[in-house]
């Protein structure tokens, strides 16, 4: 399911692909692999208000392997020009950090974030995928079928932890801090359910084939601190 | 005003009338009986007809002449698409000459081509549509949905079917739409025809409508 870096060029991806990385000790990041105007591009929240568009190639810190995505050609061209609405009608810095979600986060016809309603709403790089796919009727995962899983908890602790040593705005954190257990969409269950036909994927069957993603990853691209050096 | 107080009629050359045409008579369709849409064949050979619609309770009348397809097999929708504006649209290959026209009633009439863009995307049913296109469609569909005409895009998914343009366009068309589908009455029906249309080909609906269907 798995395609390392390493072993394919990524310029073999034809329309879209979903990529996933370790970017350090077990934490994964997932992306919008595609290609425009020939090019293959890289589509993904980095970060707190960090929505990064750029060359494959140009990634810096890491390289994204990607699934082999299931879903045919036609939705994803649509995909990719969803994509070059919200890229053309946002500056990359709209898009808060949250493992809170937001209701609607991309006015669906723009593309174009809205801006929060409440404070500490925000996406993950999963949920921003999902919110893509959501909005052109693509749904990856049945979000309603998951539940909150307490070793969650200390990922939203790290999170909270790195916004607040990154100066991002107290509000924001502070909301963060005083939430209870979120459900989390993990970055390997979104880039797995790409990989899959019957779509959406249930909590269960997402959840283990996260696993084993993961599992792949971490056989072919598992993470260095050499890595880690470089960020 | 509801549909109740308007009328439609068609004059022609050979005017309409249990469907055959008739000269010097003419047909009024009163539009609370088709809630949804009025599909009128309009097989004449010198088809110059003139269609009118009357609000009964304005005295107001407004004629297109349809003199400019003259000569050509061609099929009418007559829409009330919202208490106030009516859509009659020629169904047929020149739709990206002339795609529709719209009555307002309750101010000014107006009138255009309020689809014409269309016309830029004007290819076979068959057709792979290049990325930029499916792109600018939504930046079409885009416009239209921010300056609030979703009358004009519920009239486009109606027409959907019946338009020239590659089914993957329609398709895009549907899912760029797919998150405002129950604000568009016309949406299911689209789907429904463009999956027939994929089904009458021989190919498989669910490449195109992915997760639509």
């Amino acid at each position: 399911m798995l395609v390392c870096h390493k072993s394919a060029d990524v310029n073999c991806i034809q329309v879209v692909s979903l990529g996933i990385a370790e970017t350090s000790e077990g934490q994964r990041h997932v992306g919008i692999i595609y290609r425009k105007d020939n090019q293959v591009r890289v589509c993904h929240l980095a970060w707190h208000c960090k929505l990064i568009d750029e060359l494959a190639s140009e990634t810096a810190h890491f390289k994204f392997d990607w699934v082999r995505i299931a879903i045919p050609d036609a939705p994803l061209r649509a995909v990719v020009s969803f994509i070059e609405l919200i890229t053309g009608s946002n500056t990359g810095s709209e898009i808060p950090y949250s493992f809170l979600g937001q209701t609607q986060p991309f006015d669906r016809v723009t593309g174009k974030y809205n801006p929060s309603v409440h404070a500490g709403d925000g996406l993950t790089c999963a949920t921003f995928i999902l919110e893509i796919f959501k909005c052109l009727g693509l749904e990856l995962l049945d979000e309603s079928s998951f539940e909150e899983r307490p070793d969650d908890l200390d990922w939203q602790n790290k999170i909270t932890y790195w916004l607040r040593q990154r100066n991002v705005e107290g509000h924001h954190v502070a909301k963060l801090e005083e939430s209870n257990l979120a459900k989390r969409f993990r970055p390997e269950e979104v880039a797995a359910a790409s990989g899959e036909e019957n779509l959406p994927l249930q909590f269960t069957e997402a959840a283990s084939k996260g696993v084993a993603l993961v599992e792949e990853l971490h056989n072919c691209c598992p993470f260095t601190e050499d890595r880690a050096r470089h960020r | 005003m509801s549909s109740s107080d308007l009328t439609v009629s068609i004059e022609n050359q050979e005017a309409f009338s249990d469907g055959v045409f008739q000269r010097n008579s003419t047909k009024d369709w009163d539009l609370s009986q088709f809630p949804e849409a009025e599909e009128i064949d309009l097989n004449s050979d010198n088809c110059t007809a003139i269609i009118k619609v009357a609000a009964r309770s304005q005295h107001q009348h407004e004629s297109y002449d349809l003199h400019r397809i003259a000569n050509v097999s061609n099929r009418l929708a007559i829409r009330q698409i919202d208490p106030e504006i009516i859509c009659f649209t020629i169904l047929d290959h020149r739709l990206s000459q002339y795609p529709s026209a719209r009555f307002g009633l309750s101010q000014n009439t107006k009138r255009g081509e309020h689809l014409s863009w269309l016309r830029l995307f004007e290819a076979s049913e068959e057709a792979s549509p290049k990325q930029d296109e499916i792109t600018d469609v939504f930046k079409y569909l885009n416009g239209m949905i921010s300056e609030k005409r979703l009358s004009d895009v519920d009239h486009l998914l109606f027409l959907l079917g019946n338009i020239r343009m590659s089914l993957e366009l329609k398709a895009a068309i549907l899912r760029f739409t797919y998150p405002k589908k129950d604000e568009f009455r016309a949406w299911n029906s689209a789907v429904d025809n463009i999956q027939d249309k994929i089904k009458s080909k021989g190919d498989n609906p669910k490449d195109l409508l992915f997760g639509l269907i």
